[in-house]
């Protein structure tokens, strides 16, 4: 490698440092596996990396790799054309609970509740609500409509409500 | 659901809009990469793709078209490859390709160079993909998918009882020679016998030339 090899290996090693958590994170949410999060983040750097003056050069190579990592996900999921689609979760989804005492009906994991849903479901979930994204802006990252986002967005809130909402409000009339 | 359900009225989804970050974050916390584990692979991925388009792009400047023709064939085990689950990374294998020179026979193979992967995969209906160089093999089914995962020795003990490593992995296998393979399926899920069937399938080399 030359100087300049050298010098982009540097700052791409500290960039990886400074951020791998967070799109890791982003990565989990994607996909609810620690491998597929793995081999997505890695998958993802690799692209940065082959892009690395231009990443250096965005207002925020954070954000250029965000998008590279929801792009990644789903290119992947269609050139795989599995077909996915919503389902309900099942009882090997329901995981222990998050912590001695909590609430028996509070024990179905986030994670394994998101793959339950669309992988684009799961992008407009990421936008939305992960980086508190507007639907507008949702919308034109992802390619689809306003109306669209809001209703993957209301669909995956309808799977996590189980999840997140007070006992009591879900047992409410 | 319809719409009098009450549990989905506009004004308690808008309520749920305001926890659902903040319960995310929360899950999501404790959720911590080996980062110096991804700067290195990371890095490697990327300096293999840019040295793929290295090639690439001097291969085209000297007439020379290479085609992209990912091993499927069951039974060849030098396969190097690309990336593993990811299309751009994936979809462009250096490993099989043939290379086709003009007036030259078009279907005469380049001898394989570089890596191999170390498990080929005889499973009825199944089809992989071997990205040697990126030590993952990618198997499909339908709708099912099947990533293959080498992995050096070294890795054995940490991988072996642990909960978060093998006890999300689909299979682990024992030890071959200098290396182990994991099985990593998404959230399709295959039944055991479908399982079964897979593992059953698989051939491993005595020994893996790592990339």
């Amino acid at each position: 490698m030359g100087v300049t090899d050298d010098r982009q290996a540097e700052e791409f090693t500290a960039f990886v440092r400074a951020t791998g958590a967070q799109l890791h994170q982003a990565a989990m949410l994607l996909t609810g596996d620690h491998h597929l999060a793995e081999d997505l983040t890695q998958a993802t750097y690799a692209k940065v990396f082959t892009r690395w003056r231009r990443v250096t050069a965005a207002e925020s190579p954070l954000a250029y790799a965000r998008t590279t990592l929801l792009n990644t996900f789903l290119s992947h999921r269609r050139l795989r054309r599995n077909g996915e689609r919503p389902r309900d979760l099942s009882d090997a989804e329901i995981g222990p609970p998050h912590a001695p005492g909590a609430d028996p009906e509070l024990r179905v994991d986030l994670l394994a509740a998101l793959t339950g849903l669309a992988p684009l479901d799961r992008a407009v979930l990421l936008l939305r609500y992960w980086e508190d994204r507007s639907v507008a802006d949702t919308a034109a990252e992802l390619g689809i409509t306003d109306s669209a986002v809001r209703t993957r967005a209301r669909r995956a809130l309808l799977r996590l409500r189980p999840l997140i909402a007070p006992v009591s409000e879900r047992n409410l009339p | 659901m319809t719409d009098h359900d009450p549990v989905d009225r506009p004004d308690r989804l808008d309520r749920l809009d305001t926890l659902v970050g903040p319960a995310l974050r929360e899950r999501l916390r404790d959720e911590r990469p080996d980062l110096e584990h991804l700067a290195i692979a990371s890095l490697g991925a990327g300096q293999r793709m840019r040295r793929r388009r290295r090639v690439a792009l001097s291969g085209t400047a000297a007439g020379v078209a290479v085609v992209a023709a990912v091993s499927v064939a069951a039974g060849v085990l030098s396969g190097p490859g690309t990336a593993a689950r990811d299309d751009a990374v994936a979809s462009t294998p250096t490993a099989t390709a043939t290379v086709t020179v003009p007036g030259a026979d078009p279907v005469a193979p380049a001898v394989p160079t570089g890596p191999a992967f170390p498990v080929v995969v005889d499973a009825p209906g199944w089809t992989c993909e071997y990205f040697a160089i990126d030590e993952k093999a990618w198997c499909t089914r339908g709708e099912l998918g099947v990533s293959v995962v080498a992995r050096p020795r070294s890795s054995y003990d940490d991988w072996k009882g642990s909960a978060d490593k093998e006890g999300s992995a689909l299979w682990m296998s024992p030890l071959h020679g200098n290396y182990f393979v994991t099985l990593q399926g998404g959230e399709d899920g295959l039944s055991p016998a479908d399982l079964t069937a897979f593992v059953a399938g698989m051939t491993f080399a005595p020994h893996w030339e790592r990339p």
